[in-house]
């Protein structure tokens, strides 16, 4: 990272690069693609998820009920946009830090990309037909889980060979660390949560593997693919080096050797042996130490470049993905403490946590690494400022609404349902109290959907090569050529 | 070369760890895991000639509709003990349908969930825990009005109405028995109709009915729980 943010970049240099890029355009664009348009979807959906949880007899059709319109909203949400956009992110960071030209196997890579999507539209189909499993972000119908491990362990392995045979070994290789424990752990998750939850009879054991499974793709996953990208492009961008490498290498040995404890937290006070629910309680918090090395570690690199992240769209998104980390943090450690969790258990705190970890801190993450990617895949550039502005904005006031709202509504839905005065209540004052923050859930996920469906338009003119013919970038805050008048006199 | 080997040797130690004690080794060592027997001269309720757990399984038909509706969403299945939550003082969610319970529903146990291919404990609470469900509902009529038509019950209730595990015909000679008695609310068929259940919301509901997990816990289960595994 160094020595390509400190060297002048020479012709052979951009040539070399150009010839990475080439080699990996076909596959990343099209997972990119794909994944925009799921997340559209799963946006949809969890509008009118919102809707009905306030109202239920909006839309009242068997395939929208809340319970199956939930689910579908999430698994679209993680198998759909998260798993494709990450493996689309992690397949080209790694294409670049090792300097490594694909030699073959695109149209393979394509070829299963298409039979991932086909098993994911597949699922969501199913849960909404009334095929769900209910256990959580596992609810595909039986079965489809085999072909879709097949299919990422070709992507990871893919990734992982490429990244154990580095053409250009100098450099700090953090961000190869965290994509390759990401390629790693998930199907190592999957694979495991998959075989023990359908052939083994589990009861109680079965909800403890499932959350942990939860945790683990929001921990080992998620956050290895979000925080391995801001690696890259916080000192790609600002010109800085990573401030210390050694506080890099702990945050991320501290995530990999505790991330895999958490998750029967979930369900304290609960049927689980004891020690299972404290080991993951502890887990959840200790986590907050790789939090906070990870967040201080951006803070230092990005200090005295925060000019930068007015005009470069990929630092702005990937700086307010990487602000999203430490609140997601918190939230986790709060939710997993028995002092504080104890409230929040079953409240809708969790799904807050949910959505700040994979959408507010992984995908804003993500939507960085997309803003410079695509570009340099495509051969043009972004149309649009105001519609990069549109989707930075929409995004970060939606999402924090969601996870203010859902914070606040829980611990007021936790406290409600301990507080020993309501020992004989109906659950008119959870349900009523609960839909003023339900309806801003809804509102935000509409302009949200707003935002991602000119994402979609805009990723898809680019790939079809649409986009501005120009050598400059397309930066916020500085116009360029073709603006509208306004638009440029205001910047 | 050899550093990449190292590395992903040390994360496949990482997360192999807790992989392997968290997960593999506690759903392997669940396989073996056996009933309990009471002991009344410890001072259980019940002698030695029954085990614990008392109930059946619940029934496994239900569960699969329990799970495709996604009740779990909006709906636990466990009871947190008294110095944690107020679970088990709520009215009606023990045994005791009416005023206010003597003493707390028992807190949820592992082996509640014995027979169950998965246990669905909850992911939010929007509406009541279900662990005792089955002592809830006078009758089952009382259960199919609240899934067919929920805020007959309570106006303000946001369950879904799962209209799909009903079915609308038309009035044959006096009527079907099993016809959900609607007149009056906003659910009511239209004249000469009647909503009855399909065989579906009566499996779902036998699952319902089969939910009760508040036998006696034996007090020394932890000592007796320990040649059962082998």
């Amino acid at each position: 990272m160094q020595t390509e943010a400190t060297t002048a970049d020479s012709n052979a240099d951009n040539l070399r690069r150009a010839a990475i890029d080439r080699s990996v355009k076909g596959p990343v664009l099209f997972l990119f693609t794909n994944a925009a348009f799921w997340l559209m979807a799963s946006t949809l959906m969890g509008f009118i998820a919102a809707m009905k949880l306030v109202s239920p007899s909006v839309l009242d059709c068997a395939w929208l009920t809340y319970g199956r319109l939930q689910p579908a909203h999430l698994n679209a949400l993680v198998y759909g946009w998260g798993i494709q956009a990450g493996l689309g992110v992690a397949l080209w960071l790694i294409a670049r830090r090792t300097a490594n030209e694909m030699k073959s196997g695109q149209g393979t890579l394509i070829m299963l990309g298409i039979l991932w999507n086909v098993a994911v539209t597949i699922g969501i189909v199913g849960i909404l037909a009334g095929g769900s499993t209910s256990i959580e972000w596992l609810e595909f119908p039986k079965g489809l889980w085999i072909a879709k491990a097949v299919i990422f362990l070709v992507f990871a392995f893919k990734i992982v060979s490429m990244a154990a045979k580095p053409v250009r070994t100098e450099g700090f290789t953090i961000t190869n660390m965290y994509v390759v424990a990401a390629c790693l752990f998930f199907p190592w998750l999957f694979i495991t949560a998959n075989y023990l939850l359908n052939s083994l009879e589990l009861g109680a054991l079965g909800a403890g593997i499932s959350s942990w499974y939860v945790h683990g793709v929001i921990l080992l996953f998620f956050v290895p693919i979000g925080v391995g990208s801001a690696y890259y492009f916080i000192p790609k961008i600002t010109g800085q080096p990573i401030h210390s490498q050694q506080l890099a290498n702990m945050g991320f040995w501290v995530l990999a050797i505790f991330g895999g404890w958490t998750g029967m937290q979930r369900y304290m006070a609960g049927p689980l042996p004891g020690w299972m629910t404290s080991v993951g309680a502890a887990a959840g918090v200790v986590l907050l130490i790789s939090v906070g090395i990870v967040g201080l570690n951006h803070h230092l690199t990005t200090l005295g470049s925060h000019k930068l992240v007015e005009t470069s769209p990929t630092l702005r998104f990937t700086f307010f993905g990487a602000l999203f980390y430490p609140v997601s943090g918190v939230l986790l450690a709060l939710i997993s403490a028995f002092w504080t969790g104890s409230n929040l258990q079953f409240t809708q705190a969790w799904y807050g946590y949910q959505i700040v970890a994979v959408y507010g801190f992984f995908s804003m993450s993500v939507f960085g690494a997309i803003y410079y990617i695509v570009p340099r895949l495509a051969g043009c550039e972004w149309l649009s400022v105001r519609l990069i502005r549109n989707h930075f904005w929409f995004s970060v006031y939606g999402i924090a609404t969601i996870v203010v709202t859902s914070v606040v509504g829980g611990l007021q839905q936790g406290s409600s349902l301990n507080d020993p005065a309501n020992w004989n209540a109906t659950f008119w004052g959870v349900v009523n109290n609960g839909n003023a923050y339900v309806s801003a859930r809804a509102v935000a996920w509409a302009l949200i959907l707003w935002s991602n469906t000119w994402f979609l338009i805009h990723l898809m003119l680019m790939v079809a090569g649409l986009g501005r013919r120009s050598s400059a970038p397309t930066l916020l805050g500085h116009d360029h050529d073709d603006l509208p008048v306004s638009e440029g006199a205001k910047a | 070369m050899t550093d990449f080997r190292t590395f992903v040797l040390k994360l496949a130690a990482a997360f192999g760890l807790p992989w392997l004690f968290l997960i593999v080794w506690p759903a392997i060592s669940y396989q073996s895991l056996g009933p309990v027997a009471y002991d009344k001269e410890k001072g259980d309720e019940l002698d030695s000639a029954y085990a614990y757990p008392l109930a059946a399984p619940a029934n496994k038909q239900g569960a699969k509709i329990y799970a495709a509706e996604g009740c779990v969403q909006c709906h636990s299945q466990m009871i947190r003990p008294p110095q944690i939550a107020l679970d088990g003082w709520r009215k009606g969610w023990g045994q005791n349908q009416e005023g206010r319970p003597a003493e707390p529903a028992r807190a949820s146990t592992l082996r509640d969930y014995f027979g169950e291919q998965h246990a669905y404990l909850g992911i939010t609470r929007s509406g009541p825990d279900l662990s005792n469900v089955g002592y809830r509902f006078a009758s089952r009529t009382d259960v199919h009005m609240h899934l067919y038509a929920p805020q007959a019950r309570n106006s303000w209730s946001n369950a879904p109405a799962y209209k799909h595990l009903y079915t609308v015909r038309k009035i044959q000679g006096l009527g079907s028995a099993a016809a959900l008695p609607l007149k009056g609310t906003k659910f009511e068929p239209k004249r000469g109709y009647e909503v009855v259940p399909s065989v579906e919301a009566e499996t779902l509901l036998d699952y319902l009915m089969s939910l009760k997990r508040d036998y006696p816990k034996p007090l020394t289960q932890a000592v007796a729980a320990a040649p059962a595994k082998k």
